[in-house]
């Protein structure tokens, strides 16, 4: 398939923008469909929170994680969604380093919830530096295809001609 | 002329009129199908949300500390001093836990109940859940604890494997120790005692149980191998 340069770089933006969206629904439903304090458990397993925050942020990111993966695959308030995601991920990106960097045991990083695979701590940030690096492009990059959005900015530009 | 003229203004002035209702209207139209999108997508977030969550706590028991399946248990089953810890079987500390334990076990084995605990530290230990369902499905068979040891002992030999050849290392361990091998292999080859683990794991969750080896003396935790602390926790337990 043949892509005009012009629309290259928005395309590989939806690219992106899909790919995060699907991870970020899996993450999310992986959490929901398991018990609470598992994700709980593996919060606090990086001893990085204090109680209780670590029960506050175990509650919610799984329904942040569904909202922005909603938003950011429809392609609607995408670059808010990217903004968030990329806010999550560094805030994965300190835990999983601190980890690394100190003596406690690690029990599960709980990434996917019930999807979870068994991965190394360096192969959870080499992905999470990835993904970090595909939604700082969303994030920046001002145009996206196929997205929900550009309905309403298009009727926007018509009706002002 | 000028009549014209003024016509002609007036018609502009009546099509400028007419385009800025169109693009308030076409503005309001915009702005009314953007909520109700936003209203679309906040009731499929939330609806998805409470059906998944319904779906995730509904598995099993998740409000108390109570075990729902039975964990194999050494020394004085009927004690009332109950002695948990929650192991990986990957975990070189769990390894250099166990002459604590059996020393405890030899020490106190006839005045307390000690019951073994799954906590498989997934992201540090890649075989470490797998060894703990393959240990339970001894369990089945009634030869957990020779299983048990039999991994501590054997910890590097199959710490850096993966797949069938884990599958086969830990088959193999069993042929010299469970009755029914074949049952054994179909039992660790289908994850058939992954509930029982995973049941233990969210026991350990509750009990803010972050590294392994993790002990309660009744309620009083001990982390790490650590005999002085255990026998002081036990001792404790036993003056009650």
């Amino acid at each position: 398939m043949f892509i005009r340069k012009a629309e290259f770089l928005p395309t590989v933006s939806a690219v992106f923008r899909v790919a995060l969206g699907a991870v970020f629904l899996l993450s999310s439903i992986g959490k929901l469909l398991e018990p609470r304090e598992e994700f709980l458990g593996a919060v606090r397993a990086f001893a990085l929170l204090p109680q209780p925050l670590d029960v506050w942020y175990a509650t919610l990111l799984p329904w942040v994680e569904l909202l922005v993966g909603v938003l950011i695959l429809i392609g609607f308030y995408w670059r808010i969604a990217a903004g968030t995601i990329l806010l999550m991920l560094l805030s994965f990106l300190i835990a999983i380093e601190h980890a690394r960097g100190s003596d406690e045991i690690l029990a599960a990083c709980g990434c996917f919830g019930v999807f979870s695979g068994t991965e190394t701590l360096a192969e959870i940030l080499m992905r999470d530096a990835l993904f970090f690096l595909a939604a700082a492009f969303v994030f920046v990059f001002p145009r996206t295809k196929f997205a929900l959005e550009n309905r309403f900015t298009i009727s926007r530009d018509a009706a002002g001609q | 002329m000028e009549q014209e003229n003024l016509t002609r203004k007036q018609l502009r002035e009546q099509k400028r009129q007419e385009k800025l209702v169109a693009r308030a209207g076409t503005a309001r139209s915009r702005t009314r199908q953007k909520m109700i999108v936003i209203l679309i997508i906040i009731l499929g977030v939330v609806g998805l949300g409470v059906l998944l969550t319904i779906a995730g706590n509904s598995g099993g028991d998740t409000t108390g500390n109570v075990d729902t399946i039975a964990d194999p248990v050494k020394g004085n089953t009927d004690a009332t001093v109950v002695v948990k810890e929650y192991s990986d079987f990957q975990c070189p500390a769990c390894k250099a836990a166990k002459p604590a334990v059996d020393q405890i076990l030899t020490q106190y084995g006839d005045r307390i109940r000690f019951e073994y605990n799954d906590f498989p530290l997934r992201s540090t230990h890649r075989n470490a859940e797998k060894a703990a369902i393959a240990a339970n499905c001894a369990d089945l068979q009634g030869t957990f604890w020779e299983y048990h040891d039999m991994l501590f002992e054997k910890q590097s030999d199959w710490e850096g494997l993966s797949g069938t050849g884990l599958v086969d290392v830990f088959v193999g361990y069993g042929e010299q120790l469970t009755p029914d091998v074949a049952t054994f292999r179909t039992c660790i080859e289908n994850n058939e005692t992954q509930e029982r683990v995973n049941e233990d794991i969210r026991e350990a969750t509750r009990r803010d149980v972050g590294s392994t080896p993790t002990f309660f003396v009744g309620e009083e935790r001990v982390v790490g191998a650590d005999p002085a602390g255990l026998t002081t926790a036990i001792e404790k337990a036993l003056a009650q």
